[in-house]
């Protein structure tokens, strides 16, 4: 009896003790809260984190900053490890955020790690930023909640009015390995004072950066991708070149429908691709305001439509410029030209092929004013 | 092993046999010589003190003699005009009439007229008869039919039972004048020898739980002071589980109600708490409130009370697995406020949980039995001086002092006391899971919690009756607080169910 209760306490305690191996108490690990990424010239990656620092320690809002160095990005995030008192965890990441020089080079070896550890935050904003990574993290913003805060809020903000795609170092994985589409991911640059700014976005090739477009041209991009964001506001200059004084006006998006039609010329083996983009829009600045006569209105539809797709025009060419295939042409081109698919490669095709962008544009209302 | 051998009872064994025990004291007839009766009921008093005796000669010169307790008995109205009376009687048949009249009874057997004297009755030993007889001059001390303090409603019936069993009766047989309403006396309890009364509504109680009741309070045998608790042990099918099978109240109109259910009644003599069974898991969420309030506002209490249940078991359970395994949970906003408060605390979550929870119940057993004014002291003590000295002393992080403050809260918000007594207990074993396993223990507690929970019954009745065995309408009558005017009719289909689960 005495040996039975003794083995099912041994039992008992075998499958009961062995939670407290993985335990993590929450009061001996450092969160980081925003995490950059940096190729060295000597090919080393860098990585720099912050964490806000406990009050108890400091009466201000504080964050620490850690830099590691190492051959792989595990390597450095081990070197960051021994510079900081407790263990350094990134499953509450909120902003992750790419050197220029790690995306030029390649994005998915150090997004890599992420997707192995389990615990690791998928849900992490992604960014591009227009120099080292570290300078952006390490920036103290004055007036201004924590850096990590403060991007992770900027892109949200950006993704609600379609200046960036609602992305996460998740969403990114199946867009960056699908042969038929690129990704586009926000690009962020510090001006002269050391403040930090949405640049537009950057174009990928694959896993590879290769250019950038303005944040203007972004919201254009987005519409013609066929996403929408919450607010999405254009303004474009509706003056023609002869007239003296320059009209802009602003418009609220009420509704936009994008139509991609992809068309192969067997004979010539030729392909071509065209966007219908009809845009139902508010005007909501438009200061000569003479919208309430209809004739003013048809000729703004007309101005607004020609200008829209003239920028269109000027976008697909530096999206084939930067061989980014962000619309996704390659994917329609395998669910319906297959054939075309397989006996071409994308990556000579795209560059080289017409896309013919066609923007319509109905102003439905014109704000309180008459 | 002698000691778990000691707990196994019998008492749900099928084994009937009842041992006839002879009666205390042996059987002794009235004498013709009254001398020798009065010797021996004194005797068989063992000369008590409060034994009074009084000697009356009526006109016919027969000697009478009274006996009493005087500390039993009212013998007011008897000293006032009685004695009179019975002076100026002049034959036996006169005075046998007026003994008559005065509600008594003829008894040939002193012995059984001892037995009646200690319930408050006088005894009159009548010159050269072979018989006495008993007045009944019972005193009766009982106080107002005031509301209980642990039960106490905004609106409906405020009246509470008292420690008299007649007067308890009394208010039933007022909310419920209906002829199927059956008390059942039986007697209980070596010495106290405490009268005990079932309760049930013929027809609508189910009649094998009836003859259940009756055969288990067979079977009681206590020499202590008979009450409920021990009743109730005796009644419960699994006394090792933490869930009370039974609802006990002193609420008369829950009584009545639970009557009309078909629920039987259990109450003694000497205690306001009666016994309500069998029952079943949700009983203890609902309160005659429910009833009184609109329908809407009844269905919200009663899933308050239910939520309220799982945040006082599981509550400090969750705190401990999320500070010592799953932080990523916590929302962005609000990881540094809680890594701020858990920074400084010198020892693991469990401790420091374990630490303000026995605190907690410190301050409320400490609580329960003080005077009022002494009462408040400690909960200025306990709450506010312990609350903010830990929290500043950085022993314990002061989202902890949220969590123990919410559950004690949720704790009382059960209307029934013997659950939130069960809630006190049921969550230290889930506490201690979570420090080993995290949520995988919490889920693994509750999940052994569940499967007792359906195993459990009372009185052979599924206690966790509309979930399991499951009943769609028994859930809709039972859980849900339907507006008094719809009806879901389960009654056939319910009474087959529990017939054949019985």
């Amino acid at each position: 009896m005495k040996r039975a209760l003794q083995f099912s306490l041994i039992c008992l305690c075998i499958i009961l003790l062995t939670g407290c191996w993985d335990s993590r108490q929450l009061r001996d690990i450092t969160i980081a809260k925003s995490a950059g990424l940096d190729l060295l010239e000597d090919g080393k990656y860098q990585s720099t984190i912050s964490s806000p620092v406990p009050k108890r320690y400091e009466a201000q809002e504080r964050s620490q900053v850690v830099q590691g160095i190492g051959h792989t990005v595990r390597e450095a995030r081990m070197a960051l490890d021994n510079k900081v008192a407790e263990r350094i965890d990134t499953s509450k990441l909120r902003v992750l955020i790419l050197g220029k020089s790690l995306a030029e080079d390649s994005v998915y070896n150090p997004l890599d790690i992420m997707y192995r550890d389990p615990r690791s935050s998928l849900g992490a904003k992604i960014a591009i930023f227009d120099g080292q990574a570290a300078d952006l993290i390490e920036t103290k913003l004055q007036d201004k909640p924590r850096t990590s805060e403060f991007v992770a809020d900027l892109l949200t903000t950006a993704e609600h009015n379609s200046l960036v795609e609602y992305l996460n170092v998740q969403l990114i994985c199946p867009i960056m390995f699908d042969p038929g589409q690129d990704m586009v991911l926000p690009y962020m640059s510090m001006d002269i004072n050391n403040n930090p700014y949405l640049n537009g976005n950057a174009l990928f090739n694959g896993e590879k950066m290769t250019g950038s477009i303005s944040p203007e041209d972004s919201v254009l991009l987005f519409l013609l991708k066929g996403e929408k964001g919450g607010s999405t506001y254009l303004t474009e200059k509706v003056s023609e070149k002869h007239e003296e004084e320059e009209e802009f006006i602003t418009v609220l998006l009420k509704e936009s429908t994008r139509n991609l039609k992809v068309d192969v010329n067997q004979a010539t083996n030729e392909i071509s691709a065209t966007v219908d983009l009809t845009l139902q829009v508010e005007a909501i600045e438009y200061p000569p305001d003479e919208l309430h006569e209809r004739e003013k209105v048809v000729q703004l539809n007309d101005r607004l439509s020609r200008a829209l797709t003239a920028e269109a025009e000027q976008l697909f060419t530096t999206l084939q410029e930067a061989n980014c295939d962000a619309l996704g042409i390659g994917r329609h081109t395998i669910a319906f030209h297959n054939s075309f698919w397989r006996n071409n490669d994308w990556l000579k095709v795209y560059p080289e092929m017409t896309i013919t962008p066609n923007v319509t544009v109905e102003i439905l209302a014109h704000g309180i004013i008459n | 092993m002698s000691f778990f051998k000691a707990f196994q009872n019998k008492k749900n064994s099928q084994n009937d046999t009842r041992i006839l025990e002879p009666p205390e004291t042996p059987t002794f007839p009235a004498s013709l010589d009254i001398d020798k009766n009065r010797v021996y009921v004194k005797e068989t008093l063992h000369y008590t003190e409060d034994l009074v005796e009084k000697k009356v000669v009526t006109n016919h010169n027969k000697i009478l003699y009274f006996l009493y307790l005087e500390t039993v008995s009212d013998t007011k109205d008897m000293n006032e005009y009685f004695y009179r009376n019975l002076r100026e009687i002049n034959s036996d048949e006169h005075l046998e009439r007026v003994l008559t009249d005065r509600d008594s009874a003829k008894l040939l057997h002193l012995s059984d007229a001892i037995a009646e004297m200690l319930s408050g009755k006088s005894l009159v030993l009548i010159e050269n008869t072979h018989y006495c007889f008993v007045l009944s001059t019972n005193s009766v001390i009982h106080r107002d039919v005031g509301e209980p303090d642990n039960e106490q409603v905004i609106r409906g019936s405020h009246s509470g039972f008292v420690e008299n069993l007649s007067v308890n009766l009394q208010l039933v047989r007022n909310l419920i004048s209906h002829p199927s309403l059956v008390v059942k006396y039986t007697t209980l309890g070596e010495v106290s020898k405490t009268k005990t009364a079932v309760l049930y509504m013929d027809g609508r109680a189910d009649s094998n739980v009836v003859e259940e009741i009756h055969r288990r309070l067979k079977k009681i045998k206590v020499e202590k002071l008979m009450n409920t608790g021990i009743i109730e042990e005796y009644m419960e099918d699994n006394i090792f589980s933490l869930f009370p099978q039974y609802i006990s109240t002193e609420r008369a109109d829950r009584a009545a109600l639970n009557l009309i259910d078909g629920r039987v009644i259990i109450m003694t003599d000497g205690d306001p708490t009666v016994l309500v069974l069998p029952v079943t898991f949700f009983s203890f969420f609902q309160s005659t409130d429910d009833y009184n309030s609109r329908w809407v506002a009844g269905n919200f209490f009663r899933f308050i009370r239910v939520v309220s249940f799982l945040l006082a078991v599981t509550l400090p359970g969750i705190y401990i697995a999320i500070i010592t395994f799953h932080f990523e949970i916590i929302p962005f906003g609000m990881t540094y406020v809680i890594k701020d408060a858990v920074e400084h605390i010198p020892y693991p979550p469990l401790i420091e949980a374990m630490f303000m929870e026995l605190t907690l119940e410190l301050i409320r057993e400490a609580g329960i039995r003080l005077p009022t004014p002494i009462g408040q002291t400690i909960g200025i003590v306990g709450g506010l001086v312990i609350g903010d000295a830990v929290v500043n002393a950085g022993f314990i992080s002061s989202i902890m002092i949220i969590v123990v403050a919410l559950t004690a809260i949720s704790s009382f918000v059960v209307p029934i006391h013997e659950m939130s007594m069960a809630m006190r207990l049921l969550r230290y074993p889930i506490m201690i899971m979570a420090s080993l396993l995290g949520f995988v223990g919490i889920v693994f507690c509750l999940t052994i919690y569940l499967i007792h929970l359906c195993k459990l019954t009372s009185l052979g009745k599924p206690l966790f009756y509309p979930f399991a065995p499951f009943n769609l309408k028994g859930l809709m009558n039972r859980f849900v607080r339907l507006p008094h005017t719809v009806e879901i009719k389960n009654d056939q289909k319910e009474n087959q169910k529990t017939n054949s689960s019985s």
